[in-house]
């Protein structure tokens, strides 16, 4: 039995695209399997890249041209092909043993070419098919393909905060500093890799997990979500730029939560301020993402206009 | 309704994680100064966060297909 016919036969009548979904899954289980051979290879952004592709050709459905495109079969030497590159990818960083381990996560010019290998796992999925077939899949399901393009340099944004928090943790805290001055007397500024605001009752002090990267990720998977939900009914031009805004408005309402912070703990909170400041912080967060999605929700939707009722 | 209740429900029972959290966090200091450093049960926070959230879109999402 062939491998796609398998998977329609397990699909059954879900009216999922058995073309890309077949490859896809495959490039996922392949990149799932690479992490737990070598956990060192372990990163979020082409597992949810891939898991995102997915999830939305099956939303969008059965594309009727794929029937004229006529792709080819799944080969059993182009899968022996893809399992063997990577066999060869867990063998490399097997082989490269401590100095992987200590580029892993690091910030260093050799943290950024490992994440580079990384990135790599997804490269197999190449060899799956051949490239006209790559090109049919990219006309057909472009939206799809930029959407998980978009995860994976998007989405989990904690190491470009890190590396950016030099000059990023500098500018919060002065912008911090600028919107408290006008409510709190005496304010103080202590720069450093972690910059304090000292006042007269709360100091307060700019930690890294105070970047605002816990709101982008909130936003992130709530977003995903609506977007999964909704993804057949959404202008997708609208929805990207959506995407910008409510990236910017969580970075700026970070802005506005540690301006209350200050000031709140400098006005007679100053106990309330440093017991509760993280889960007050997600709830914060999530009170953003509520005020851009009424905001902006109606407005990514696509307009179905109705015919107007014709005359008797 | 129902799931509205369903979703008030369960966010009233992440509040006693809430408000027992952040017992140790720091008492400064000399001048009298607090310090932010609260070690507070971080995963109820982005639990409510998450299920409001949610809870927020299923309504906008409803009343976007009442009013279609």
């Amino acid at each position: 039995m062939r491998v796609s016919a398998l998977f329609s036969a397990i699909l059954g009548n879900l009216r999922v695209p058995p073309f890309p979904f077949w490859i896809l899954l495959l490039a996922l289980a392949a990149v799932v399997a690479d992490q737990f051979a070598a956990p060192v290879l372990f990163s979020t952004a082409p597992l949810f890249a891939v898991l995102a592709c997915l999830l939305l050709v099956v939303r969008h459905g059965y594309r009727p041209e794929l029937q004229s495109a006529n792709p080819s079969r799944l080969a059993g030497a182009r899968v022996f092909l893809f399992l063997a590159l990577h066999a060869v990818l867990v063998a490399l960083v097997w082989i490269l043993g401590d100095p992987a381990l200590r580029a892993s996560g690091s910030l260093t010019g050799a943290g950024w070419a490992f994440l580079f290998v990384k990135l790599c796992t997804l490269a197999p999925a190449l060899l799956l098919l051949p490239w006209r077939d790559w090109r049919t899949l990219a006309s057909l399901y472009t939206t799809e393909l930029t959407a998980a393009g978009i995860v994976l340099v998007t989405f989990f944004p904690r190491r470009i905060v890190e590396s950016l928090w030099p000059w990023y943790g500098q500018f919060l805290g002065r912008l911090v500093q600028l919107f408290s001055w006008p409510f709190v007397s005496g304010l103080g500024y202590v720069k450093a890799l972690y910059p304090t605001l000292t006042g007269p009752s709360l100091d307060v002090t700019i930690l890294l997990s105070c970047s605002g990267v816990n709101g982008i990720e909130l936003f992130d998977a709530l977003f995903a979500l609506v977007v999964l939900c909704d993804w057949p009914r959404l202008n997708k031009r609208r929805t990207l730029i959506a995407y910008g805004i409510g990236v910017a408005a969580m970075i700026f309402g970070n802005v506005v939560r540690i301006t209350s912070l200050v000031v709140l703990g400098n006005h007679g909170f100053a106990d309330f301020v440093s017991r509760f400041h993280i889960n007050a912080g997600w709830l914060f967060f999530a009170a953003i993402f509520l005020i851009f999605l009424s905001l902006t929700y109606r407005w990514m939707l696509i307009r179905i206009r109705l015919a107007p009722p014709s005359a008797a | 309704m129902k799931k509205f209740v369903l979703v008030g429900a369960l966010t009233l029972l992440v509040t006693p994680y809430l408000a027992s959290a952040g017992e140790d966090h720091d008492k400064d200091d000399k001048k009298g100064h607090r310090h932010v450093n609260a070690t507070e049960f971080v995963g109820a926070g982005l639990a409510a966060a998450a299920m409001i959230g949610v809870a927020g879109y299923i309504v906008l999402r409803r009343r976007g297909i009442r009013q279609d």
